[in-house]
């Protein structure tokens, strides 16, 4: 069982969190000509990576927070933790 | 009825308390702090079960949680449980068991047939002899097909017993209360690091319990029982028996199942029967220990072949003769180990030795007390049907190729001794690249993916002194990382 640190909470484990996907992904943009293809993209489309990978988790069981995970996805290693809104560099 | 097999003032039972207990519906007594397998073999009940498929007779292997055969069928308090290892079930007032996938008793076994038509029924023959007639199926074949399988029978009743579960952190968790756990633990919780030391058995010590070994000026069991009792006065130490670690997750996520009520008659108002335990460790240290060897011979199933390091563990622990007539074939020095204790309770043993010349301290002393050697001999086969009657042996040639003339000894049972594999699951379990020891022909933890290290025997290490060396080492140098 993971063990993830929220930013607002601190360290609590996998079982009070809820995943919430790829946290790369970018909604395409409003007010603008979007093929079925690029919404495709968007909604369906995810690729299956092996190393490190960015990922949206949600503190369902505590605060109740959407927050950003790095995550590897092969030995489970989490490497940092973001605020939903913090830019990942 | 008297325990024929109990020899007066050995083990660690309490002899002031004696027990009654059912199996197979006769009444049999024990002591306090014996196992049903212990009681049993005291009283000289070798046969406990019968294999799956060609029905041959089981009795007891080992003597604790690597038990192979004695599996039976648990009674307590209006319950029933299947698939009880008779060698880690602790006795009970009114403890009642029955021999499962037999019928209709365990010493005479219907079932028992297919041993004896074995060259009629290859693997799979089932899948092909059933299909015709097909009106056969439903009413003949699937109600004695389902008669024949499974061991045990599982309750169809509600279960009244509650089951707990709690998390628990700390900055180290030792599995195995060995001479490298109590050492460990002790170095590291002087240290002041939050500690929750974890035994399987319902005594603690490990290997010190069975081994004549002296550290300082005591004996090893009182030495870890002065241990135990100091690190139990200690507010950042847990101390917990009948508490097996069996599941190691990520990010050093460990779980523990502990047995609150099974070796009581009856659970106590307000316990639970079963406790898990979500263990969240800073490090773990792995000191699970190792378990003997069997060595392969024709027969090496009937009832009176067990480990010689379970047969010394009956011994030492518990008071109990094996047999009065043992053969331990040993192919290293261990097996010395059990004859010398054979020995010094008054019974002969003849020990037989795979090997051409060996030499060490523990050989001169089984010489010295007059213990029959018979080195290049091995055992070919066991005889005897229910319970072992004569061995089969011969002398092995130097490259272990040839068989000399076989000869017939008498024995009533065979202690098997071949050498030790390091119990590394948790380590595996961590994600530890396992590596292979020459020296003992075995697998050793290697690197380690988690925080986690193996020490004393689970590490591939048998030598006592170099064990307390590096556990307590080991211990103080965790403990001083965490604070």
């Amino acid at each position: 069982m993971l063990y993830i640190k929220c930013p607002h909470c601190g360290m609590r484990p996998q079982t009070e969190f809820s995943y919430g996907g790829d946290a790369t992904v970018k909604r395409p943009e409003l007010n603008k000509e979007i093929s079925d293809h690029e919404w495709d993209d968007f909604v369906y489309n995810r690729k299956s990576l092996r190393g490190k990978h960015l990922e949206l988790w949600q503190h369902i069981s505590g605060c109740r927070q959407w927050i950003k995970v790095e995550r590897d996805t092969a030995t489970h290693e989490i490497f940092k933790t973001f605020k939903a809104d913090e830019e990942v560099a | 009825m008297s325990q024929k097999f109990r020899i007066e003032n050995v083990g660690l039972i309490n002899r002031d308390k004696k027990l009654s207990f059912k199996f197979n519906g006769k009444t049999y007594y024990g002591y306090e702090g014996d196992t049903l397998a212990s009681a049993l073999i005291a009283n000289g009940v070798h046969l406990v079960g019968r294999s799956f498929k060609y029905h041959r007779p089981r009795g007891f292997f080992g003597a604790g949680v690597d038990e192979p055969y004695a599996i039976v069928q648990l009674y307590r308090n209006g319950e029933t449980e299947p698939n009880i290892k008779a060698t880690e079930q602790e006795l009970f007032e009114g403890l009642e068991a029955k021999s499962v996938n037999c019928w209709p008793s365990v010493n005479f076994d219907i079932g028992a047939i297919n041993n004896f038509l074995k060259i009629f029924l290859p693997a799979g023959f089932y899948y092909k002899t059933f299909m015709w007639p097909k009106s056969f199926w439903y009413w003949i074949y699937e109600p004695f097909i389902r008669k024949a399988a499974g061991l045990g029978v599982a309750s169809i009743k509600h279960d009244k017993e509650r089951y707990e579960h709690k998390y628990e952190y700390c900055d180290l968790l030792i599995a195995g209360s060995g001479p490298s756990g109590l050492a460990s633990a002790y170095a590291a919780a002087n240290n002041g690091a939050k500690i929750i030391l974890a035994e399987d058995k319902p005594r603690f010590g490990g290997s010190l319990l069975t081994s004549d070994v002296n550290i300082g000026n005591q004996s090893g069991k009182d030495w870890a029982d002065g241990i135990i009792a100091e690190l139990k006065t200690m507010p950042n130490v847990v101390v917990k028996n009948r508490s097996q670690i069996f599941g190691y997750y990520d990010h050093n996520m460990l779980v523990m199942s502990e047995n609150v009520s099974d070796h009581l008659p009856k659970t106590k108002k307000y316990h639970p029967n079963k406790r898990l335990w979500y263990i969240r460790a800073k490090q773990v240290l792995i000191s699970s220990g190792s378990i003997e060897r069997p060595i392969v011979f024709g027969n090496n199933d009937t009832p009176g072949v067990m480990l010689s390091s379970a047969a010394k563990e009956y011994l030492k622990v518990y008071g109990v003769l094996v047999g009065r007539n043992p053969l331990v074939f040993t192919n290293n020095d261990s097996g010395y180990e059990t004859a010398i204790e054979f020995k010094k309770h008054g019974v002969d043993p003849i020990v037989l030795d795979s090997r051409k010349n060996p030499e060490s301290e523990i050989i001169s002393e089984a010489k010295n007390l007059g213990i029959s050697i018979k080195n290049s001999y091995v055992v070919v086969a066991a005889q005897g049907y229910k319970k072992v009657k004569s061995a089969d042996i011969a002398s092995i040639s130097d490259d272990k190729k040839q068989l000399g003339k076989m000869e017939n000894v008498k024995c009533d049972c065979i202690c098997v001794s071949g050498f030790w594999t390091p119990t590394i699951h948790l380590a595996s379990q961590s994600g530890n690249k396992t590596k292979f020891k020459e020296e003992i022909d075995a697998f050793v933890p290697g690197q380690s993916k988690q925080s986690e290290i193996t020490l004393g025997a689970a590490n591939g290490v048998f030598s006592l002194e170099e064990t307390l060396k590096t556990s307590f080492a080991a211990g103080s140098e965790l403990s001083k990382k965490n604070n």
